[in-house]
């Protein structure tokens, strides 16, 4: 057994519809080891997005526990909670939602900056070479194709060396042969960077690369 | 570069243009803001600068009460310039059915037109004429070469119960337009005081000149110094302390009131950053996603009140102070010199203003952009992101 990055305990979450109570996750537990791909399947509705959110701490859970990298995300306060997301955090969404007033390369940069780190400029140019970017880095994203935005996205996603790396619906917005491209992206970082991964999606081709895998099924997590 | 700065700096010139005009009207309203209070308080200035060279002029720099002998040890003081001794009497001038209420000054006829700076007609006084004040002289309705008759009742001789009266020829007429000298003093000299003050043993004080250089509280010191505690020394402030605090009274309802300017607009720039931000939630999502702190959001929020509304009230303060200058230098705007003894309107612009009204207007900004940036980084970033969708 590797060594544990991620642990969710028994996550419950809900919203208030009206008067109506909607059980988004029912007791959803998952652990993540080094170098450890997970991939969570489900259709839409199921639940997947909330789920990322919540390990990803973008979003808050009712009951249950969550560590990441050996800290307990409800004991952190509000700038612990942001240095994690910074540090031990990279999130691929399935919209790129890159920044369009930045170029390609100082997207990539921009958690660099919040980090304080000046001195990735070398790093972040053996990323967009490994990913067959170099050409386009002075690129606004408007001027990017929709594979090299998500791209881009990944490769700003990891440019911190972050513990896990969150991929929610990565493909849902790309063509079949972007979306394999990227999946063997993701495939390659984890080989070359020892990355975790938790990557969400509705499709059971693509879940096939995680080294557990889910399915989520009204908010309840499934072998 | 501080990230926050850049990433300001991107957000403000990437607004899109449907918004310019909100972001055109906070830099114009602070800029207006700014030029109105440069110029405001520099006509201001201007006119305190007047009045207090009238006073200046009419009752020296500084006063000593009290028969006060060694005249020539004060001369020697090293700021004084010129000492002028007097005698003051409350008293009156008597018409054929009428007695008007006045001042009588006396004072040293020798150094009369070297100490006082004010308008004169006439000619220089001599014993037995009297220069009297405008205002008094339309009263009185008499001119140049008229006669007046002067007593003082308080030297009235309590044996016989009739005052000492002289008549005295008019041969200068003054024009202050400071408070109520015009209508109130007449001028006599030393000996015609010494005359018609009967009850009176020797000067009341003396009224110094300082040089334009010194400082007006080192010089007092130095006259008290010199004087003891036996003299009261007195700065043409404290003289007119009721009007020199009525003018700063003055200078601070100018800012209050102008400093509204500041705050309509910066009602505009709250809506206007606002605007960006909503424009902007995705982005702002993004980076809280990344890691951002909600203090860097508000960083950054504040960066742009300053891209948009720090420009206008740079521009603002750069255009007043060039109109000042130009005022200055060219005399653009003209003013009545029979109201006012000067032909242009006066400016004048000190840094402690220029520092206030610069440190007004970035505060306004800063708390108009900070209060909007915590709203802001108050939003949720899931919800950013689903309703940026």
């Amino acid at each position: 057994m590797g060594k544990i990055i991620l642990e969710a305990q028994g996550l419950n979450k809900s919203y208030l519809n009206g008067n109506k109570k909607l059980n988004v996750l029912k007791d959803f537990s998952i652990l993540l080891e080094e170098k450890q791909i997970i991939t969570i399947m489900g259709d839409s509705g199921s639940g997947k997005s909330t789920a990322l959110n919540i390990l990803g701490t973008l979003d808050t859970y009712d009951s249950g526990n969550l560590f990441i990298a050996g800290k307990v995300v409800k004991a952190l306060d509000k700038t612990e909670l942001s240095n994690l997301r910074n540090q031990d955090i990279g999130f691929v969404f399935q919209f790129h939602y890159l920044l369009p007033e930045f170029t390609a390369f100082e997207n990539v940069l921009i958690p660099t900056w919040i980090k304080g780190d000046n001195n990735t400029n070398e790093y972040a140019n053996e990323l967009f070479s490994s990913l067959g970017l170099s050409k386009r880095k002075e690129h606004f994203p408007s001027q990017l194709s929709g594979g090299e935005r998500s791209r881009v996205a990944l490769i700003r996603a990891i440019i911190n060396k972050p513990k896990i790396l969150f991929a929610d619906e990565p493909t849902g917005n790309l063509d079949y042969k972007n979306a394999i491209k990227l999946v063997d992206l993701l495939m390659k970082i984890n080989e070359n960077f020892n990355q975790s991964i938790i990557l969400t999606t509705h499709n059971p081709e693509i879940s096939e690369i995680g080294h557990k895998k889910f399915n989520l099924v009204n908010g309840t997590l499934n072998k | 570069m501080i990230w926050e700065r850049k990433v300001a700096k991107r957000f403000y010139s990437h607004t899109k243009n449907k918004n310019w005009y909100s972001g055109v009207l906070s830099m114009l309203g602070m800029s207006v803001g700014c030029f109105a209070m440069i110029i405001s308080l520099s006509v201001m200035n201007g006119f305190e600068k007047l009045v207090h060279n009238k006073l200046k002029g009419f009752d020296g720099d500084l006063r000593i009460l009290g028969s006060i002998k060694n005249i020539e040890e004060i001369k020697s003081i090293e700021h004084v310039t010129k000492v002028m001794p007097f005698m003051e009497r409350k008293g009156l001038i008597e018409e054929i059915d009428n007695q008007k209420i006045v001042t009588f000054k006396a004072i040293d006829e020798n150094i009369f037109s070297q100490f006082y700076d004010f308008n004169i007609r006439g000619s220089v006084l001599k014993s037995g004429e009297v220069i009297i004040g405008q205002d008094l002289a339309y009263r009185l309705g008499k001119d140049l070469g008229d006669i007046i008759l002067l007593f003082s009742p308080l030297d009235q001789s309590f044996g016989f119960g009739i005052p000492y009266k002289k008549e005295f020829k008019i041969v200068g007429i003054f024009q202050t337009k400071v408070l109520d000298y015009d209508d109130r003093f007449v001028f006599l000299t030393l000996s015609d005081g010494n005359d018609l003050f009967r009850r009176k043993k020797s000067i009341d004080g003396l009224d110094i000149r300082i040089n334009e250089h010194s400082n007006i509280k080192e010089a007092k010191a130095e006259v008290f110094k010199k004087t003891g505690d036996l003299f009261e020394v007195l700065s043409w402030k404290d003289l007119n302390k009721s009007l020199v605090s009525a003018m700063k009274i003055e200078r601070v309802g100018t800012l209050c009131v102008l400093s509204l300017i500041f705050l309509v607009s910066t009602f505009n720039l709250a809506t206007s950053l606002t605007l960006i931000s909503y424009e902007k939630i995705k982005e702002i999502a993004i980076l809280r996603s990344m890691g951002a702190t909600k203090k860097s959001i508000i960083k950054i929020i504040v960066r742009c009140g300053f891209e948009r509304a720090g420009r206008g009230a740079i521009f603002g303060l750069a255009m007043g102070i060039v109109l000042v200058l130009i005022q200055n230098t060219f005399s653009i705007i003209k003013i009545p010199s029979n109201i006012y003894f000067i032909d242009s309107l006066p400016m004048i612009i000190s840094f402690s203003d220029f520092f206030v009204i610069t440190f007004l207007s970035f505060s306004f900004i800063f708390l108009s952009s900070y209060l909007t940036g915590k709203r802001i980084s108050k939003i949720k970033v899931i919800k950013a992101l689903q309703w940026a969708k």
